[in-house]
């Protein structure tokens, strides 16, 4: 009895093993042409991994090979310009034959550009509720979160897009960035590396890598990443501007000049004389130098007001050089353009650009030598600032900078410890570094 | 219960098969071409890619992947899981450089890795491949040679288990659906190992008193708990694997595994092992047969020498899994296990395996010598001839060829034979004495001499507990040797001696399979049977008929017997037989002169009973003959006493049934009418009254009779006929006719109540009446044809006017008609007449 329901339970047992492996996947696509569904799928992955060119061809194909191919039209439609042909060839389709999944993303799109009565949210909830673990509505869902800036469920849902969906790189890059916003480097760091390993020939993994690396003191590697960029793209702009800020960062004022001189030379930087980028670097260059006086001349007049009349130097400069008035006017220009985005509902800005006024107060204290008061409003505008990505990651290291020097001034030295035990855990090596001329110990 | 076991043996078989197919799938998919890194993966890990080992000298190593790494992604792709792992090494090529991204508890790593052709192993898994098919093999051919024996079924298991185990957990296995299979496969055969050691040890060598039948009546209520719930021993290392992953996802734990097992596992594994060998060491105090304590001793020896370094090495020096110390020291010794085990059940059970491999060795090193002397032969020839013209001749290497076969065997039999004399001198014994015992069976003529030297002298030679010997008695089988507690008779079942006559008419009964489902006459007999100890059955029988059966018990202690001796048992079986029915049939023919000789004396017994003359009254004549069928026959005529002078009356009866039984109801009938007739001279109430005498004795037999005697005048024929057929007269004119009769003519016996009633009937001088037996007119020509009452009437007619001359003349005819040749029943005639002169009287 025993012998035979131990053989009778090995049988099973090897059965339910067996059959494991092999179960089928089930439909997600639905194509009659197996060649355009092959296709239609490397599109996809391109599209995943922010491969466009690639993908619009894949596309391309899979709609030749399959004029009906809804999932195809509806991937050229949404992600490309230019295909409005086939966003109309969508509002007539007959979605009766396809997956849910394809019907709920035609719906969607429709319902996202107004062309039909449905209200999108309705239609993602009502799809979500079907499919909860299908990765394109959870897209749809972490997207929403994103644009919304509810940092804490999108990083949750992107997290929940990756554990079905990991090659999808925007979900890496976004959650690196919400990562770097925390104050969790090496997560960041990972998810920036997992976005490099999955697109190594895309320029944006390493820009966003060489800018992390920057923030922690890793010059060295941060240079490398920044030209690897530079290399697969040579007018990235943001590469440029990341490498600019590591020499200032290094000191290396020579070179950090003739970088802006090569970023001037790329007609696609255009844009950064508009927002004053040169003028402002340059000036930067100079207060390192300890030239307050000319980096002031630098910024006064059009480069200020390529900056919407405010920025953070020309302040800085100018209360050190004892233009308080043209410091005030700074302030109230930044905060008429605080008022005027608080309407926007985006909490992030309002939170940097009130950091950025404490900031200024406290460094009007530190001049007037009340750095008590000082140490204070840089300790405020410290817990307004995340680690966001580019400048305003570099302005929270900035007011700590500051902020140390105050305590240091106040003769808090125990604080002051404990600050720079902080500072140096994010980047070692910024503290020695970084030149505060007008701050000198 | 014992004979469900082959069903039991069958499934395992079954099981067998299953495993050992899957066990070359695991070998064969090494040889599948498939770019392979030399990670093993964690199997019981499926949406990510956890190290678990890695091949050394593989892609995997030389590239710096670790056990205990996570592989996030394979060649720019981020891994869903194994199967994704799986699907983009296949779209890889063989001899690509890869990029592994790796996540190590420092952070994030990317290593190239270059793919290679999977091999079919390092040292350790080809060692592991040949010692798992040494386990099944060895398993097998314990299972084989003793099917029905519980530690030999628990045996196999446990070397399929380890089979399955050692080639299918312990290869290099990689991510694609097969190895994830092959790889949980081998992690269950992990898992079934130590239940199963635990078993064969309470089994071995013989059933430990917690599983065995005393236990189960015992008072103590642990052991009868025990002994109906330890199978789920079977259950909990499973319970304990599946509970130790369970138990971590609840607490959202990573759980600690230790060479794909949880540490519950092996702690279990140790546990069970342990208290294997405890019940081993307290089993062996109960054994008294120094030879089964010898077989226990190789069990432990192989347990400890064999299972313990793997155990150690695995637990406390798992890195090193894969490296060479590890096969030295962990792997290599467990082919003590299979080994020792076997040696232990197979020698404890008198089948000498020594005597197996020794004698395979020696085939093999025999031909191997015989193939060098050939060869040396071959040189030698072409040395000596060569430059010469035979050598050149393109005939001379055809002829060297098959000189070589034709001499190549006869030679290496006759050495294989000097060889088996000198080293197999135990089975070459046995041999002997089966061929000695079958020579002295043959020349038997006395049963009861046969008999004694199956029942006596083969236990003794095969040293089997008892024989015992059923012969055919009619419709059954009867015991004439054996011990008292076998059935005394057992009944004659076609379906067993079908079956056993396709088995060469030996079988074990736990090799009766099938049938046992077929026939339940045959299951229940064969169930009664093995509850006495009885394990093989054998049919005796010639080609002419069906003689009996033997049973045979297994050896002393729970053995049973070998195949080889099986076809010894059948070859002596048919010597056997041939004796058997030899004497059987000397026995009956004795007995057949004898009943001859006894049948003679009833015949001349029954022959005097008839009267050598019949006496009728003046005037009349009569004549009787009685012709038996057999030596003694159921007819018969007779005289009866006569009432007054003149009034003489005579009977012939015909007895239904014939020879002794026949005869016996005759001379009863004959004795009871003459008792009767002297008191009543009657014949109605002569003949009621022998109806009731006869069909007092309740056997239902009856006799037809007819009763000739004159009316009181003495002037008329009076008659009564009683079942015998219409009496013939014959005018004095020469017309035939029936004579009238009463409507009740039943023959007597036949009834309770006779309703008799004698007729009367003129006759004429010269008129004949005949009365006769329906053997008369049934007697049949060579071709079947009946004689028939027409011929008869026409014999009548035409035949003399005198009785005897009438009787002669109706037997002639009836001779000629059968030619003499077979009587198929007695005849009986009475022919009487009356002469002129009696109106005269």
């Amino acid at each position: 009895m025993l012998i035979r329901g131990g053989v009778l339970v090995w049988g099973a047992a090897i059965l339910a093993l067996g059959c494991q492996p092999w179960s089928p996947e089930p439909k997600e696509w639905t194509s009659r042409s197996p060649e355009a569904l092959e296709s239609f799928e490397g599109g996809v992955e391109d599209l995943s991994k922010a491969y466009y060119s690639d993908a619009l061809e894949k596309f391309q194909r899979a709609l030749e090979l399959d004029p009906e191919f809804v999932a195809a039209r509806f991937f050229l439609a949404a992600n490309f310009p230019g295909h409005s042909d086939d966003l109309a060839w969508l509002t007539r389709a007959d979605l009766a034959e396809v997956t849910p999944r394809e019907r709920f993303l035609v719906r969607y799109e429709l319902a996202g550009r107004g062309l039909t009565t449905d209200d999108p949210s309705d239609v993602l909830q009502e799809f979500a509720a079907e499919q909860p673990e299908d990765p394109f509505a959870i897209r749809a869902r972490c997207d929403l979160l994103w644009e919304a800036q509810s940092w804490e469920e999108s990083e949750r849902c992107y997290r929940e897009l990756l554990r079905l969906h990991p090659n999808w790189v925007m979900a890496q890059n976004r959650l690196g960035l919400l990562a770097l916003a925390r104050g969790r480097f090496e997560e960041a760091y990972e998810h920036f590396l997992t976005y490099r390993y999955i697109a190594p020939d895309q320029a944006n993994p390493y820009q966003s890598m060489g800018e992390l690396l920057t923030l922690l003191g890793r010059y060295e590697e941060a240079e490398k990443a920044l030209v690897q960029a530079l290399e697969i793209k040579d007018d990235f702009c943001e590469a440029y501007r990341v490498r600019v800020k590591l020499r200032g960062f290094q000191g290396r004022f020579r070179e950090a000049t003739e970088l802006l001189e090569q970023m001037r030379e790329v007609s696609a930087c255009q844009i950064y004389e508009e927002w004053g980028f040169f003028c402002v670097m340059e000036a930067w260059h100079l207060y390192q130098s300890g030239d307050s006086e000319g980096a002031w001349n630098r910024l006064e007049g059009s480069c200020l007001e390529r900056r919407r009349g405010f920025d953070l130097l020309a302040h800085r400069t100018a209360v050190m050089t004892g233009r308080r008035e043209e410091a005030q006017e700074i302030e109230r220009a930044l905060a008429a353009y605080a008022e005027e985005i608080s309407t926007l509902s985006l909490p992030i800005y309002h939170e940097f650009y009130r950091a950025v006024l404490d900031h200024m107060h406290g460094l009007e204290h530190l001049a007037d030598g009340d750095f008590g008061t000082a140490a204070e409003l840089f300790a405020a505008a410290d817990g307004r600032l995340g680690y966001w990505g580019g400048e305003r990651a570099s302005f929270k290291v900035f007011n700590r900078l500051n902020w140390l020097r105050a305590l240091e001034l106040d003769g808090r030295a125990e604080e002051a410890l404990a600050l720079r035990e902080t500072i140096d855990h994010v980047n070692p090596r910024i503290v020695d570094e970084y030149p505060l001329p007008d701050l000198d110990r | 219960m014992a004979w469900k076991l082959p069903n039991a043996a069958s499934l395992l078989l079954v099981f067998g098969l299953m495993v050992l197919a899957l066990s070359a799938l695991s070998i064969a998919d090494m040889f599948v071409p498939r770019p392979y890194d030399g990670v093993v993966p964690r199997s019981d890990v499926s949406d990510r890619v956890v190290v678990q080992e890695v091949i050394s000298g593989s892609g995997a190593a030389r590239g710096g992947i670790l056990p205990g790494d996570v592989i996030l992604g394979i060649d720019h792709d981020v891994l869903l899981g194994s199967r994704h792992a799986a699907r983009l090494l296949n779209e890889a090529r063989i001899g690509d450089r890869v990029l592994y991204l790796i996540k190590r508890p420092s952070g994030l790593e990317e290593l190239w890795v270059r793919l290679d052709r999977r091999r079919i192993g390092d040292g350790t898994f080809l060692y592991s491949s040949l010692l798992g098919f040494s386990f099944f093999g060895i398993g097998l051919f314990v299972l084989i040679r003793q099917p029905g024996l519980r530690a030999s079924q628990v045996f196999f298991l446990l070397c399929g288990q380890f089979m399955l185990f050692l080639i299918c957990r312990l290869r290099p296995a990689s991510y694609s659906g097969v190895d994830a299979f092959l790889l949980n496969l081998g992690t269950l055969a992990f898992l079934m190992l130590p239940p199963t050691f635990l078993h064969f040890y309470l089994l071995f060598p013989r059933p430990a008193w917690l599983l065995s039948t005393e236990s189960s009546s015992s008072w103590w209520p642990l052991a009868r708990l025990w002994n109906r719930f330890w199978p789920t021993l079977y259950v909990l290392p499973v319970a304990v694997f599946a509970g130790s992953f369970l138990w971590a996802r609840v607490l959202e734990k990573e759980l600690a595994l230790f060479n794909g097992a949880p540490l519950a596992s092996w702690w279990l594994l140790a546990l069970f092992i342990v208290l294997g060998l405890l019940a081993l060491r307290a089993n062996s105090r109960r054994l008294k047969n120094p030879r089964e304590r010898r077989g226990l001793v190789w069990v432990l020896v192989g347990s400890f020498f064999g299972l313990l370094p793997f155990l150690v090495s695995t637990l406390m020096f798992a890195p090193y899994r894969h490296s060479e110390a590890f096969f030295v020291f962990g792997v290599m010794p467990i082919v003590l296990v299979p080994f020792t085990f076997a040696y232990g059940i197979v020698r404890f059970q008198l089948l000498d395996i020594q005597v197996i491999l020794r004698r395979s060795l020696l085939y093999t090193v025999t031909t191997a010598l015989v193939t060098g002397l050939y060869a040396g032969g071959i040189a030698t020839f072409n040395a000596l001839f060569r430059g010469s013209e035979l050598a050149a001749s393109g005939y001379f290497p055809i002829f060297l060829a098959l000189a070589i076969v034709l001499l190549f065997d006869p030679l290496r039999r006759r050495i294989q034979e000097l060889i088996d004399r000198f080293f197999f001198a135990g089975r070459s014994r046995l041999e002997r004495a089966m061929v000695e015992l079958g020579e002295a069976v043959t020349i038997q003529v006395d049963l009861q001499a046969v008999v004694e030297e199956l029942v006596e002298r083969l236990p003794k030679i095969l040293e089997l507990r008892f024989a015992a010997l059923y012969l055919l008695r009619g419709y059954r089988l009867e015991r004439v040797a054996g011990p008292g507690s076998l059935p005394t008779t057992l009944p004659l079942l076609p379906e067993l001696q079908k079956h056993l006559r396709s088995r060469a008419r030996l079988s074990r009964i736990d090799q009766l399979g099938t049938l046992l489902l077929r026939a339940p006459k045959v299951a229940q007999m064969v169930e009664t049977l093995a509850e006495t100890g009885v394990e093989v059955i054998g049919d005796l029988a010639s080609r002419r008929r069906h003689l009996g059966m033997v049973l045979l018990s297994g050896r002393e202690g729970q053995i049973g017997l070998e195949h080889d001796e099986l076809q010894l048992l059948q070859q002596l079986l048919q010597q056997a037989s041939l004796a058997l029915e030899t004497s059987l049939l000397l026995d009956e023919r004795a007995q057949k002169a004898e009943l001859d000789r006894e049948m003679e004396i009833a015949a001349t017994i029954q022959a005097q009973l008839l009267p050598d003359e019949l006496r009728f009254a003046d005037g009349w004549g009569i004549a009787a003959s009685c012709r038996p069928a057999r030596i003694v026959g159921g007819d018969f005529y007779a005289q009866l006493p006569p009432s007054s002078v003149g009034h003489e009356a005579v009977i012939f009866g015909d007895v239904a049934g014939k020879s002794v039984s026949g005869a016996l109801m005759m001379m009863a009938a004959h004795e009871a009418l003459h008792a009767l007739a002297m008191t009543e001279p009657d014949p109605a109430a002569l003949f009621s009254l022998a109806n009731r005498r006869l069909y007092a004795l309740g056997k239902r037999n009856f006799v037809a009779l007819g009763y000739f005697g004159l009316s009181d005048d003495g002037r008329r024929l009076r008659y009564l006929i009683a079942g015998q057929p219409v009496p013939v007269l014959r005018r004095v004119s020469g017309e035939v006719e029936e004579v009238p009769l009463s409507p009740y003519r039943i023959p007597i016996g036949a009834l309770a109540h006779g309703g008799y009633r004698a007729l009367e009937l003129d006759l004429e001088p010269g008129d004949m009446v005949i009365g006769y037996s329906d053997g008369v007119v049934e007697a049949r020509s060579p071709s079947g044809e009946i004689f028939g009452e027409e011929r008869l009437l026409q014999v009548i007619a035409e035949a003399p006017p005198e009785p005897e001359a009438m009787i002669r003349s109706i037997l002639e005819e009836i001779d000629g008609f059968s030619r003499q040749g077979l009587q198929y029943d007695d005849m009986t005639l009475v022919a009487l007449v009356r002469h002129p002169e009696a109106d005269r009287c």
